[in-house]
Formats: structure tokens, C-alpha cells, sequence
């Protein structure tokens, strides 16, 4: 059930004591105290990029103070709804929906492979994504669909970085490379894309992860950059492919609307701002940046993904065709709008400044 | 709120003495402290999910599969016969014996990444033969625990990937900078071991005098083959790849099954007697896991650690004195609170008070690391000597007797040389 | 104690056994799954049965509840035998005692009440886990949890009885014969 965990900086110490959050008025000139729970530990990017920063501006421009709580402290990660029903928390900051394809089932589709993307394209694709009020079924839009049918506001959140093939000892150009290999993977659409490629997904719990591959019981990893330093992988993999963008790991906000409706609407819209505003924050692109370069002096090899032979480049390209064909025929098979919400947000990704192959471009 | 704490710590206390369960003591003190907090209400959710959760998790196969591995080994014959072996070469000297299961737990701690399912082993496997070569079965039994404790220290360690991501300190580097205080702590419990066992002899005063045990050169063949192999495929199937420290629980307890079928040790009856003694030690574990959980979750939301560390800033000016009280404080948490629920609770606070001293990340997770392990033995929640004593029949007072010296003393001679000589952590890493 | 008491409880141990040895197959079939994962996945361009995913969610829960009351029945649970063992004073102790097992029957009230209340959630909310682009349904083993409190509730019950009739406290219905 838990797949990460981790920690927090000292930020929720606002309060001077716990006093119950339920007592939050409606008077904005009150103060009020959240209860903020994040799956992600306190130091993880992802953190640093939304959470830390939306709850400051928050707290300085309104009467609101958070108590915050990393790494599944109080609520294990696909607990959070309930939790928020029940007033174990009050603000859930972000929750990883695709480990709960249960719950949350149309959400990977920011996971399917794209042929380019980054960072700050993926984030204003999903707040897009999230505001869009284009109709996937039955008139509802898609955070009606996902989020709203839980009876929960949402706010989007930066999805992760880039994802790419790392690999040990093994050097990613030709299409035979690609194959054959044991790649640990986070969700469906990724173990799609690993099968299509010819090689095989294994999933397991990133405290596995390590061992798995410092021991070669995994050749490699399907993960953003920005993964390899926090969880030790700079340490193991060697090579890996630039360029290449096997989508994004999506991270949503979510508050009961019962709760938003209780707050007063100056700190709706604050809250609501900060969260549209970082996702034009170029701090994770940034930090993927970084990540590279440290890889880089750290001996990890990129192939460029223009460099690869033109038979791995092809591989890829139908890889992630099917990836996206079967996402979309198992989702409506479901009896959700698999199709229209691939289409909506591969065109939100391509507004943005992103890129998918030819072949996707066909899907109607 | 200070008053609430004194009164639910003093709860604690009268409900130790009068001998409650430890698992309800803690989820009673836990859903009282959280109702006291909070409200009623407060506690569904976590009352609801918790037992559930807290069990539905891969790393925990471990303790099952250790324990059910110890089972046919120890119905196989094997060990009976390895300990008889060793006892003959060595002339009786059974200290030679506790020296041996110490150094396997070293070995074992290469490949098992879990303090609780290597103590569950041990406890299996060694106590017995311990016993019946004189030790008492206090001493027995805390052997095997602080064997087995040496599996969080020695890599891999479960608790040490968990710092490292809580903290974004580099696991490998904080593995390598484990394995000489591994060394350390290994050597400070052979000569504990040895003092103790020594006064125990001299209070028996009686020389248990040396008879040769009767075995058969090709039962000792056997015995030494049958555990070589077991521990080959085990350590081979890790290094080389094949499959990781969890699986190799699995692994390893497949490989002891077929020995004990080979030597014709496998009926219905051995078979509903090794069941019975793995879920019902994997109950009890779970059992108290799903206390301490609640009783964690109390702790978290009175935020008290969050309070006591911001308290201990103050003192910034002497960081010799920080890490003494921190490591004071990390003792009575680990002895209070489970080992991955205090990391995850304190690592957020503990962290910039760390940066801010400058002291070095690799140095201190390695030392947290050691507190951790050595929580699992101290009372009342202490993990490992559960383990021991519910496969062993031994009571785990008699054990705790033994493991709160063990402890008290690693604590200082450990983490007193790591605080003296930060180097013994910090120098291999930076050779890296 | 009465021969009905006797009776029953026999009954009620039969039960308890069949849930250790439920959980015991559960390991025992969990090290199989977890060989067979592992042998799979070293055969190239092979299957994967989802060892992470099923182990956790199935195989665990499997192993750890149906044998609880089992391991309740043995005195397996952990408790520091300080004023209970030590004290002469026989009412006291049995004061004590009786009144940790009716703590103990409250708290077992309360996992077995939230425990099926988050049943029925499950049931509700369709809660799964995914493995390999299936959903597999969590309710049969959360169902588990009230379940196997249940069981021990009912040895409390036992053993408050054995305490109050045979007026010497006890933790064990039945002693281990050493
Ligand atoms: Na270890
Ligand atoms: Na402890």
C-alpha cells in the first residue's frame, strides 16, 4: 500500500497549540488552522516545488495556519479521501491518484509516453487538465469525473518531471538494448510501455527498489531524473536516455467541498491562485536541469535521444502508440471516456509546447 | 497539555505493572490520548484502516518467512547437529557457541534486511541449543535477540533506506558507514556476552564439565553441508542478483523445506507444528505493530515531538551536548514508540536542527540507525525480544533483564565512540 | 468448571485451529509465489505474477488474522508480569486481572465495530489494488479484521468466565502443562 515515504522542514509549527480545526469559522478575520497531510516526505522535489510554497503564501496573505504532516505520518497514501470525510485531515497536499486506479481511474493518462515534454509543459497541461470544462461524459468534465464524484475540490498540482529509461550497465542506442531488460515501473501505463518495448516490468515498493538494483535483480528503472539522487539510484544506474519523455506522475490537491465551501471566498481564492500560479513556476523544470547535470558529473551516460539508432527510435514511437491504444480500450472497456480524455489531454500537452508522435496525432 | 502527557505516561506505567497486554497498552493510552485531543471523533478513521493497513505490507513477509525458514531448519536436525559439532571442536567451551550465533547474526544481518525477523530465527534455532550448553534462558534468549538485532545494522537495513529517503541522505554512503559501528557493536556484544555468561557460571558455581557429544562424522558431513548450501544459495542468489534480501526469505525457507524433506524430517504432523509456530509469532508481532501504529498516530498529532525538539534549538551553542540529549531522546522514543514510526515522525524536525550544526547527515542517520535497532530490544516495545521469547517459551522479562544491559551498554560504548570518533562512521564513506 | 464450559470451549478451540492453519498454508503458499515470481522473472520475456501486489494485500492480511485468536489462545501476547505474578494478595490479583479483560473486551468491541464499519466502506467504494491493469477487490480480506477480533473477543470472554469462576487470575484458559 505504501509506496513512498519520507519527511517534512519544519514548516505546520505556526499554531501555538493543536487546537481542533474543526472550529474554523467563516469570518475570514479568524484565525484558522488546517491539518495538512502530504504522502511524500517533507524533502522530496515534489514538496519543495508545491507544497512548501503554496502553503507560505497561504499562510502570509490569510489568517490561515497549517499543521503539516509528511510521509504518510497521519494518513497512508489512498487513505486520503476517507481521511478528509472524516476530518482526519482538512487539506491533502498532494495525494499520487494513479496508485489508486480504483479511485481515481482516468488520472495516469498524464503517465502515457510523449515524445517531448518537460517539467513546466506537463504543469500547465494539468492545471489546464483540472480547469478544463470540456465535457469527457454524461456533461461532466474530467475533475467532475475523478475528483468531484468523491465529493472533492481539487487543485492541480506540477506533475513530476520527465520520465526516462535508467539503466545498469547496459547502453541504451540500439532497439535490442531496449529489450529484454527487468525495469521496475509505477503504474499501468508504464508497464504497458515497458511490455510493448519488448522487455519486462517488475513493481515493487521503492525500498526494494535500492537493493534490487544495486544487486542486479533489476537492470534498470523507469523514473524521472529527479528520482536518482533522493533515492540513491545516482549511485547505480549508468546509462540513460535524454530527450525522451515517457510521460508524467500526476499529483492532485484535494480539500472536501464541503470544507472549501465553509471557507471564506478571500481565502478560496488565495488558495485557488497559488495553486494556478505555481504551475507556471519553473522550479521543477529547474531542478530536473540540475538533476541531469549532477547525473552527468556523476558518471551517468544520456544518450541523446536523436542518437539512438533508428530502429530503437521506431520501437519507441510503437511502444508508445500501443501504450496509448490499450490505456484507451481498457479504460473503455471500464465504461469511461478513455478516448476523450487521452485526446484532451494530449492536445492540452501540445498547447503547452509539447510533442507526440505522428501516430498519435491520428487517434479520433 | 504538558498535564495530559504526565498523566498518560503515568497511565502507562501503572498499566505495565499490572500487566496488560503491551499491544493494548498502547492502542488504549493511544485512542484515550487521541480522544482526549481531539474528540471522539478523531479516532474512526485511523481505528477503522490502521489494522488493516499497517498489515498489508511487502516488507513484513520477511518475518513469517525467517521464522518458517528457522522452522524446517531446525526440524531438519541440522542445527542440533552444528551445534554439537562445534561444541566438540571446541571442548565444551560454550562461549565458543555464543560467539558463533553472535558472528551468524553478523552474517545473517548481511542479507536480512529486518532486526525482528532475524531475532524470530534465532530465537528459533540457537536458544535452544544455547540452553542445553548451559547458558540461562535469560541470557539465551537475549543472545539471539541481539544477533538478530544486528540485521538493522549491518547492510542492508530496512530502517536506514527509510532515513535516507526521509532525509535525502545517500543510502549507499550511510551503508558503508554502518559496517565498521556493525563491527564495533558485534564485538561490544561478544565480550558483554562473555562477562555475563562467565558470572552466570560462576553464581551456577559449578564447572559444567565436557562430555563429548555423540555425532557421527557423517551426520556432521551432512549437517555442515546441508547449512553450507542453504547459506550459499541464499548468499549467491542475492549478490549475483537473482533475487532480493525480502524474496530471499522466501528463497531461504523453500531451500530449508526440501533439506528437511530430504532427511525425511517432513510429515503432517512437523508441517501443523511449523504453521502453528510461525503465524502465531507473526500474529503477535502484528498484533503489537497495529498498537504502536495508533499510539504513533497519538504522538504525531500532539505534535510533542515537533514541541521538544524546537525546545532543544536553544542550546545551539553546544552541539556535543544536542547530540547527547538527542540521543537520549531517540533511546526513550525507540523504547516507547515503533522504530519506523519515530524516524518518520521526528526526521522532518530533527533534520534542519542537524543541517543548522553542521553535523554530517551520514554520521547521524548511521547513529539513529543504532538507536533504532537498539529500541527493538528495550522494554515495553521491543519487537525483537518478542520475537525471541514467542518462539523460545522463554518470558520476556528474563530476556529484557539481559537485553536492557545489552542495550544501555552498545548505547554508550557505540554511540560514546561515534560521538568521540566520528571518524569510525564518516571514513569510509569518504573514501567512496 | 462445568462440563458445558468444557464443552464448548473445546468446540471454540477446533475453530482456532483452523484458522492458524489457514494462516499457515497462506505462508506456506505465499514462499511458493514469491519462488515462483522471483524463477519467472529470471526467464527471459516471461510472465509476472505480481508478487509485491498480491503478497501485500492478500497473502499478508491472510496470514496475520485468521491466526490471532490462536496466538491469544497460547498467551503468545506480550505482557510484564510485575504486580500480577509477585503480589500474595489472590483478590487483588484477581481484581486486576478481571479488569484488564474487560478493558480488553472494550477495545476488541471497538476493532471489531470500526473494523466493520471499514468493511463495509470497502464494500461501498469498491476498494481494490491494481496489479498488471487489473483491480482486485480488498473487501474479502479487510472482512478478515472484524472477523478474527471477533474470535478473540470470544476467548476473553472465555477467559473472564475461567476468572471469575475458578477465583484465581489466569491469562490462558487452558495452562500450558510444562
Ligand atoms: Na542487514
Ligand atoms: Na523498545
Amino acid at each position: 500500500v505504501s509506496n513512498e515515504t519520507g519527511s517534512t522542514t519544519s514548516e505546520g509549527n505556526g499554531s501555538n497549540d493543536s487546537e481542533s480545526s474543526n472550529d474554523s469559522g467563516s469570518d475570514s478575520e479568524e484565525a484558522i488552522n488546517l491539518r495538512l497531510n502530504a504522502g511524500l516526505s517533507g524533502e522530496d522535489a515534489n514538496t519543495l516545488a508545491f507544497t512548501t510554497p503554496w502553503m507560505e503564501t497561504v499562510e502570509d496573505e490569510t489568517k490561515v495556519t497549517f499543521d503539516a504532516f509528511f510521509s504518510e505520518e497521519l494518513v497512508p497514501m489512498g487513505e486520503e479521501i476517507r481521511a478528509l470525510q472524516d476530518g482526519t485531515i482538512d487539506v491533502a497536499a498532494p495525494i499520487l491518484p494513479t496508485y489508486n486506479p480504483d479511485l481515481y481511474p482516468l488520472s495516469d493518462v498524464a503517465m502515457l509516453p510523449l515524445k517531448s515534454s518537460d517539467a513546466l509543459i506537463a504543469a500547465k497541461a494539468f492545471a489546464d487538465l483540472i480547469s478544463s470544462d470540456v465535457e469527457l461524459q454524461d456533461g461532466k468534465t474530467f475533475t467532475d469525473l475523478e475528483y468531484g464524484q468523491h465529493g472533492m475540490k481539487a487543485l492541480p498540482v506540477q506533475p513530476v518531471s520527465q520520465y526516462t529509461i535508467g539503466a545498469v550497465d547496459q547502453e541504451l542506442k540500439t532497439a535490442e538494448s531496449l529489450q529484454n531488460l527487468q525495469l521496475r515501473t509505477g503504474g499501468r501505463a508504464h508497464e504497458i510501455f515497458v511490455q510493448e518495448l519488448g522487455s519486462s516490468s517488475v513493481s515493487m515498493p521503492w525500498s526494494e527498489e535500492f537493493e534490487a538494483l544495486s544487486r542486479g535483480a533489476l537492470d534498470g528503472t523507469v523514473r524521472s531524473v529527479v528520482d536518482y539522487k533522493p533515492y540513491g539510484f545516482d549511485e547505480m544506474l549508468t546509462n540513460s536516455i535524454e530527450g525522451l519523455s515517457i510521460g508524467h506522475f500526476p499529483l492532485v490537491w484535494l480539500m472536501t467541498e464541503e470544507k472549501w465551501d465553509g471557507l471564506p471566498e478571500d481565502i478560496q481564492k488565495v488558495m485557488e491562485d497559488a495553486a494556478y500560479e505555481l504551475a507556471e513556476s519553473t522550479v521543477k523544470r529547474d531542478a530536473f536541469d540540475e538533476s541531469v547535470e549532477q547525473a552527468k558529473a556523476d558518471g551517468i551516460q544520456f544518450t541523446p535521444y536523436d542518437e539512438l539508432d533508428q530502429d530503437a527510435k521506431d520501437l519507441i514511437e510503437q511502444a508508445s502508440l500501443r501504450t496509448w491504444e490499450i490505456w484507451i480500450e481498457s479504460k473503455e472497456s471500464e465504461g469511461l471516456p478513455g478516448l476523450e480524455t487521452a485526446i484532451l489531454w494530449r492536445d492540452l500537452i501540445i498547447k503547452n509546447g509539447g510533442e507526440v508522435f505522428d501516430s498519435m496525432m491520428e487517434l479520433e | 497539555m504538558e498535564t495530559l502527557f504526565i498523566i498518560l505516561f503515568i497511565l502507562i506505567f501503572l498499566l505495565l505493572l499490572f500487566g496488560m497486554y503491551i499491544h493494548s497498552i498502547l492502542l488504549f493510552v493511544g485512542i484515550l490520548g487521541l480522544v482526549l485531543l481531539e474528540g471522539p471523533g478523531y479516532i474512526v478513521n485511523f481505528l477503522q484502516s490502521d489494522p488493516f493497513i499497517r498489515t498489508a505490507s511487502y516488507s513484513l513477509t520477511t518475518v513469517p518467512l525467517y521464522v518458517l525458514m528457522a522452522q524446517f531448519i531446525v526440524r531438519a536436525g541440522v542445527v542440533e547437529d552444528l551445534y554439537s559439532f562445534v561444541y566438540n571442536i571446541s571442548r565444551g567451551r560454550s562461549g565458543i557457541l555464543g560467539i558463533l550465533t553472535v558472528l551468524a547474526g553478523g552474517m545473517l544481518g548481511a542479507v536480512s534486511g529486518s532486526s525482528n525477523a532475524s531475532a524470530g530465527a534465532f530465537g528459533q534455532v540457537s536458544v535452544p541449543q544455547l540452553v542445553k550448553r548451559g547458558y540461562n534462558d535469560g541470557l539465551a534468549g537475549a543472545t539471539a535477540a541481539v544477533a538478530g538485532s544486528l540485521s538493522a545494522v549491518i547492510p542492508p537495513s530496512i530502517i536506514l533506506i527509510l532515513w535516507g529517503v526521509a532525509t535525502e541522505t545517500p543510502i549507499g554512503a550511510m551503508f558503508i558507514g554502518s559496517v565498521v559501528p556493525g563491527i564495533v557493536m558485534m564485538l561490544t556484544i561478544i565480550v558483554i556476552m562473555l562477562f555475563l555468561l562467565q558470572k552466570n557460571n560462576k553464581k551456577k558455581n559449578e564447572e559444567v564439565a565436557f562430555t563429548k557429544e555423540e555425532l557421527p562424522i557423517s551426520r556432521s558431513i551432512i549437517a555442515l553441508t546441508l547449512t553450507g548450501l542453504i547459506v550459499f544459495i541464499v548468499f549467491y542468489g542475492i549478490f549475483a542478483g537473482i533475487f532480493t534480501p525480502t524474496e530471499a526469505g522466501a528463497v531461504g525457507a523453500l531451500s530449508s523445506f526440501i533439506v528437511a524433506l530430504i532427511l525425511g524430517k517432513v510429515n503432517m504432523k512437523t508441517l501443523s507444528d511449523s504453521f502453528a509456530d510461525t503465524v502465531k509469532l507473526t500474529s503477535m508481532i502484528l498484533m503489537i505493530m497495529i498498537g504502536a501504529q495508533i499510539f504513533g498516530r497519538f504522538v504525531s498529532v500532539s505534535l510533542l515531538p515537533r514541541k521538544i525538539i524546537e525546545l532543544l534549538s536553544t542550546l545551539i551553542e553546544y552541539p556535543i551536548l544536542i547530540l547527547i540529549i538527542l540521543s537520549i531522546i531517540y533511546f526513550l522514543l525507540f523504547m516507547f514508540i515503533e522504530g519506523a514510526a519515530v524516524i518518520i515522525m521526528t526526521a522532518p524536525i530533527v533534520l534542519p536542527l542537524i543541517v543548522e550544526m553542521g553535523v554530517d547527515k551520514i554520521w547521524f542517520g548511521v547513529v539513529v540507525g543504532i538507536l533504532c535497532t537498539i529500541g527493538l530490544l528495550t522494554p515495553p516495545v521491543g519487537l525483537s525480544v518478542y520475537a525471541v521469547a514467542g518462539v523460545s517459551r522463554i518470558s520476556s522479562e528474563k530476556i529484557f533483564k539481559y537485553t536492557l544491559l545489552y542495550s544501555l551498554l552498545i548505547a554508550l560504548v557505540v554511540i560514546g565512540l561515534a560521538i568521540a570518533f566520528p571518524g569510525i562512521i564518516t571514513y569510509l564513506p569518504s573514501q567512496m | 468448571m462445568s462440563d458445558n464450559f468444557s464443552k464448548i470451549y473445546q468446540f471454540f478451540i477446533y475453530i482456532k485451529k483452523l484458522g492458524m492453519l489457514v494462516s499457515g498454508f497462506a505462508v506456506f503458499i505465499m514462499m511458493f509465489y514469491i519462488c515462483l515470481d522471483v524463477l519467472f522473472r529470471n526467464i527471459e520475456g516471461s510472465i509476472s505474477l505480481y508478487a509485491y501486489e498480491i503478497t501485500s494485500n492478500y497473502f499478508m492480511p491472510l496470514i496475520v488474522f485468521p491466526a490471532m485468536a490462536f496466538a491469544f489462545e497460547k498467551g503468545m501476547m506480550p505482557r510484564i508480569d510485575f504486580i500480577i505474578g509477585k503480589s500474595k494478595n489472590i483478590k487483588f490479583q484477581l481484581f486486576v486481572s478481571i479488569c484488564l479483560i474487560i478493558l480488553e473486551i472494550v477495545l476488541m468491541l471497538l476493532l471489531i465495530f470500526y473494523g466493520f464499519q471499514y468493511f463495509l466502506t470497502s464494500v461501498d467504494s469498491g476498494l481494490a489494488f491494481t496489479a498488471g491493469g487489473t483491480n482486485y477487490p480488498l473487501w474479502p480480506v479487510i472482512l478478515l479484521v472484524p472477523i478474527s477480533f471477533s474470535l478473540v473477543l470470544i476467548e476473553m470472554v472465555f477467559l473472564l468466565i475461567k476468572n471469575i469462576a475458578s477465583k484465581k487470575p489466569s491469562f490462558v484458559v487452558i495452562e500450558d502443562k510444562k
